[in-house]
């Protein structure tokens, strides 16, 4: 998408943890980018570098044990690799705001709703009247007035996820992240959540990154997305595109797998073998040993990205046989 | 995490609350007692505490309900005065003692690094030291006087406080909502006094009620030894006084380590129930 501009763009990111004396390499090469206005995917098992992606996008790498080996990170054109912790409080709530999985531990228990969303408001608002604003956000998610003067405790699940929605929008982002935003809730308020983000996304011309291991839920709301593996992206593009029309055989694994398509004889769909150990640093396609159309240069050497005209591209050896 | 809905031990206001707790209903009760009386128990009391009288070594009873020192004043007097000095030798004590911990233990927990270094070697080192006989020293270094037993009393209780300050700040730095904060670009030493400190304040207040009762003790013990202020009325100077008549007028010291004895029990008492009701491990579940 040239002709629009990028929020975040992530290149070849490549960050390690020091972990009991080892390396994990939990990112290896991922590559992403957020235009503005776009929603974007995603997907990816557990520990496959989701989260760590989301934290370093927002600078909250834990300090001491974490080395970005490779790669860049630019934010609103500002490359924000190797930023200072003071210059990353610069770029956290505005541009770049993010809710998490669970809402309740991520409130501070002892300060009222009211208080926590005043906070934010002041902090990136500071001319604006800050009840007024408060008001005005929790009117945007749908909470009644009230709630202010709640403590975090005092509410259901779904209006935490709300609250906390209302304070990251009080810092005016214009990338919100959203991560697993919905895994904590039942399916009703799931739901309500989802529409409200879609709702948001209009009404507050912002991009959204919304992280989840749910295709099923990635696929109604985003305009493309991306597969994590084991540190990597393997394949992205249009939502549409990646899920109907895989590339990548892990794609089609997970697509399976998550009954967005259903199997002719009606089984429910696995991908064999064990997950990738991060200790090492692959020099071959991440995904070989669970392969079922492995090649012997799959063992061999890092696939290169190849892509099409729409954006729909993946690193898989097969594509270079001319097969997609 | 610091209140849950239908936990009685957490459920209702303050009062309701403590009222859970007898002892610790008791030990409040008695100190708002002692507050008021040092407030205006001379109104009530009229006598002047250091009004010398014929009538000396008086038996409890009678005009004087608690009897006579040798010079003819009036015990009861005394010790109404002596709730004043001890109530505030302990309260502002324990008070700069709980700001200059807090602070201190707050930011070396929170940071780091070789601040964090020093200064609890710093603390250690007060904490293997025998506090009460480096009281004595620095005040008798120092000279007598109500203000510098204070200072000498904060002076060897930060230590403590800063110890808990900091292991409450390490472990509510570590909780997600703090990472939550950070999220929303909220500077850290605001995140550390904004959101961090409120958590993490419980214990150090039950310490600090605790530190109350410990400096009223310590300043009794060094005006016992002559070593504050000699021209104010204090319980442990009617002590000291009183010990040269113990086999002859048992009241002269009976009453005022009665009075030392019940107040530092109540601190003691309102510490451990407030530890007990602020303390996130057992409010959590």
């Amino acid at each position: 998408m040239p002709d629009k501009r990028l929020i975040l763009e992530v290149d070849g990111l490549h960050v390690t943890y020091a972990s009991r004396g080892r390396t994990v390499h939990a990112l290896q090469d991922a590559s992403l980018f957020v235009a503005e206005g776009e929603v974007v995917g995603l997907a990816g098992e557990s520990g496959s570098g989701k989260s760590t992606l989301a934290r370093a996008v927002l600078g909250l790498l834990p300090q001491g044990i974490t080395r970005i080996i490779n790669g860049r990170i630019v934010i609103a054109g500002d490359d924000v690799t190797h930023y200072s912790p003071r210059q990353w409080e610069g770029v956290r709530g505005n541009p770049v705001a993010i809710v998490f999985q669970d809402p309740l531990s991520f409130l501070n228990p002892v300060m009222r709703v009211g208080d926590q969303i005043g906070e934010s408001v002041r902090r990136h608002d500071p001319a604006a009247r800050t009840t007024a604003r408060s008001m005005e956000l929790l009117e945007l998610v749908k909470l009644q007035p009230s709630v202010l003067r709640r403590y975090p405790h005092e509410l259901s699940g779904g209006m935490r996820q709300r609250a906390m929605l209302a304070i990251a929008l009080g810092c005016k982002p214009r990338l919100l992240i959203a991560d697993e935003p919905t895994t904590a809730l039942d399916a009703t308020t799931q739901t309500e959540i989802l529409a409200l983000l879609r709702e948001l996304r209009a009404t507050l011309d912002m991009s959204l990154l919304v992280i989840s291991h749910d295709l099923g839920l990635l696929r109604w709301n985003c305009d493309r997305v991306y597969v994590m593996y084991a540190g990597h992206t393997l394949e992205w593009g249009p939502t549409g595109d990646v899920l109907a029309r895989s590339a990548h055989p892990y794609t089609r694994g997970l697509v399976d797998a998550s009954r967005l398509r259903r199997l002719p004889d009606d089984h429910f769909a696995t991908i064999g073998g064990d997950v990738p150990d991060l200790h090492e640093r692959y020099r071959c396609c991440p995904f070989f040993s669970r392969c079922t159309q492995v090649m012997d240069v799959c063992r061999q050497q890092i696939p290169p990205a190849r892509g099409n005209r729409d954006g729909h591209g993946a690193r898989c050896w097969l594509l270079e046989d001319g097969r997609e | 995490m610091t209140r849950n809905p239908g936990d009685p031990n957490t459920e209702g206001n303050g009062i309701r609350r403590i009222s859970r707790y007898p002892a610790g209903l008791a030990s409040a009760s008695f100190i708002l007692l002692l507050a008021g009386v040092a407030i205006i128990g001379p109104v009530l009391y009229p006598g002047d505490p250091l009004a010398i009288s014929e009538h000396t070594l008086l038996r409890p009873g009678g005009a004087y309900w608690l009897g006579t020192d040798d010079l003819g004043r009036d015990v009861l007097a005394e010790l109404v005065y002596g709730v004043r000095v001890s109530l505030f030798v302990g309260f502002v004590a324990a008070f700069a003692a709980t700001i200059a911990g807090t602070a201190v233990g707050a930011i070396a927990g929170y940071f780091g690094g070789w601040f964090d270094t020093v200064v609890m070697r710093i603390a250690e080192f007060f904490q293997v030291m025998p506090t009460f006989i480096l009281a004595v020293v620095i005040v008798a270094l120092a000279g007598p006087g109500l203000t510098r037993v204070i200072a000498v009393i904060a002076l060897l209780s930060w230590p403590q406080t800063a110890r808990v300050a900091r292991g409450e700040v390490l472990r509510v730095s570590r909780l997600d909502f703090v990472d939550g904060a950070r999220c929303l670009g909220i500077p850290e030493w605001r995140i550390l006094f904004g959101e961090v400190l409120p958590n993490a304040i419980g214990p150090v207040i039950a310490l600090g009620t605790l530190v109350v009762g410990y400096a009223i003790l310590l300043e009794a013990s060094l005006s016992f030894l002559g070593l504050s202020s000699p021209d104010t009325v204090s319980w442990g100077r009617l002590l000291s006084v009183g010990q040269r008549f113990l086999f002859s007028a048992w009241w002269l010291s009976a009453f005022p380590g009665l009075a030392i004895f019940l107040t530092v029990l109540a601190f003691n008492l309102l510490g451990d129930t407030l530890s007990e009701m602020l303390n996130p491990r057992r409010s959590g579940n």
